[in-house]
């Protein structure tokens, strides 16, 4: 069964379906959660929030606006930006410091689209310029702002500006756009 | 098309790095310029890949279940509003203090009292854990004092800023150890949102972290409900 269909199950009230995702994304959003909370329990928190959001918002989800994958690691994404910024205010200090590297424990047996799409994903951003990819890392994996991060890093604003654009730029051309020729080649173009 | 002088801001919007009024702002803006909508849509392709640089992470063998268990409760929950027919908390409280042991369910009235006392009878506490309100319960705090005696555990929890209980609704205090939780007591809120419970575990209860979560009823053994706070 795709992940359409346990969509649906799921917007149907199914909650078996919940397994099904939670089996199939479950460790890829239970990593990105530890990678930007560098915390194991606030990760499962993240992780169990996520998943009740799927099924809260199962009926809202729209196959033609995206993928359900796509769906599932934003949802993980904002709920784990959420909890850093809450953290983070309590104790600042706990999030000085970011690992640039992946986690070690980082599982390699997933899906293989998405481990192919991740080791590709991953060399995109090692050819960054280190200053690009470090300025993209701290606003995406750190949830910093812009203005944090010219503090952290005690250069001016502007210049984290121009990091962090030039980065995703950057990412873009090594990874989406190739991504976009090759479907509209096989005349099938991105639902995003 | 022009480009949108605006353009540059749908980086902060997609990073969600915008103050909440901003967001709005720009939100609306969003569905007038069809240029911020389109650098919106590539920002938005490349930062979907990123999770993907992560790998995957294998979970702890119990959170599938607790995932389960919390969905089935949220279905639940809906049901039972619908029929509005929900059973009183003080009944299932008192028959939850017997099921788990627990020493003493500290009413509303004198917590204050009881936990100076607590404090008092136990001057070595060992452990203090401030707990912070996640987005569901924004405002809210807890602090939880842990000692450990040579026949037990005794732990009190007091937490301010508390939203307000539906009927029959606890909250419940969680020990966290290696992905496993154990209920650390129930309790329930005044109208300020003000409570505690004062709890006797029979045994050396550690933890690595706490965990205060909103249950459909003082009954359960496991989490069903939503996260309320985390400790600090």
């Amino acid at each position: 069964m795709d992940d359409n269909a346990l969509m649906s199950r799921l917007a149907a009230g199914d909650q078996a379906a919940v397994a099904g995702l939670y089996d199939r994304y479950g460790r890829q959003v239970y990593a990105l959660a530890s990678r930007m909370l560098q915390d194991a329990s606030a990760a499962e928190d993240v992780t169990q929030e996520v998943f009740v959001k799927v099924w809260r918002n199962a009926p809202r989800f729209d196959p033609e606006r995206g993928r359900a994958a796509t769906w599932i690691l934003h949802l993980a994404y904002t709920t784990a930006v959420d909890l850093v910024r809450t953290r983070r205010k309590a104790a600042p200090s706990r999030f000085d410091d970011l690992s640039d590297e992946p986690d070690p424990t980082a599982d390699p047996a997933g899906a293989a689209e998405s481990a192919l799409l991740g080791a590709q994903a991953r060399a995109a951003l090692m050819r960054l310029a280190p200053e690009q990819r470090q300025a993209v890392e701290m606003a995406y994996f750190g949830a910093m702002t812009q203005q944090e991060i010219a503090q952290k890093l005690d250069i001016p604003l502007g210049t984290v500006k121009s990091r962090v654009r030039l980065g995703l730029d950057a990412l873009r051309q090594l990874l989406v756009a190739p991504r976009r020729k090759e479907a509209d080649a096989h005349g099938r173009l991105s639902p995003r | 098309m022009a480009a949108c002088p605006r353009v540059d801001e749908a980086i902060l919007y997609s990073l969600r790095q915008m103050p909440s009024g901003e967001e709005q702002a720009f939100a609306a803006h969003l569905d007038t310029c069809l240029a911020c909508r389109l650098k919106l849509q590539e920002i938005q392709e490349t930062l979907d890949i990123l999770p993907l640089t992560v790998g995957t992470v294998e979970p702890p063998p119990g959170l599938r279940d607790q995932v389960l268990a919390r969905v089935a409760a949220e279905a639940a929950a809906g049901a039972q509003q619908k029929r509005r027919r929900l059973p009183p908390v003080w009944a299932a409280a008192a028959v939850l203090a017997l099921g788990l042991g627990i020493y003493s369910l500290v009413g509303l009235q004198g917590l204050q009292e009881r936990l100076a006392g607590f404090q008092q009878a136990v001057p070595h506490v060992e452990r203090s854990v401030g707990m912070l309100g996640t987005e569901n319960a924004p405002g809210a705090v807890a602090r939880v004092l842990v000692a450990y005696e040579s026949t037990g555990t005794r732990i009190s929890l007091q937490a301010q800023g508390m939203p307000p209980l539906e009927s029959g609704q606890a909250y419940q205090l969680w020990l966290i150890k290696d992905g496993q939780r154990r209920s650390g007591g129930v309790f329930v809120v005044d109208a300020s949102g003000t409570g505690g419970v004062a709890t006797w575990l029979p045994d050396r209860a550690e933890f690595d972290a706490l965990g205060i979560t909103r249950e459909p009823d003082a009954l359960g053994q496991q989490p069903r409900g939503i996260k309320m706070l985390s400790s600090i």
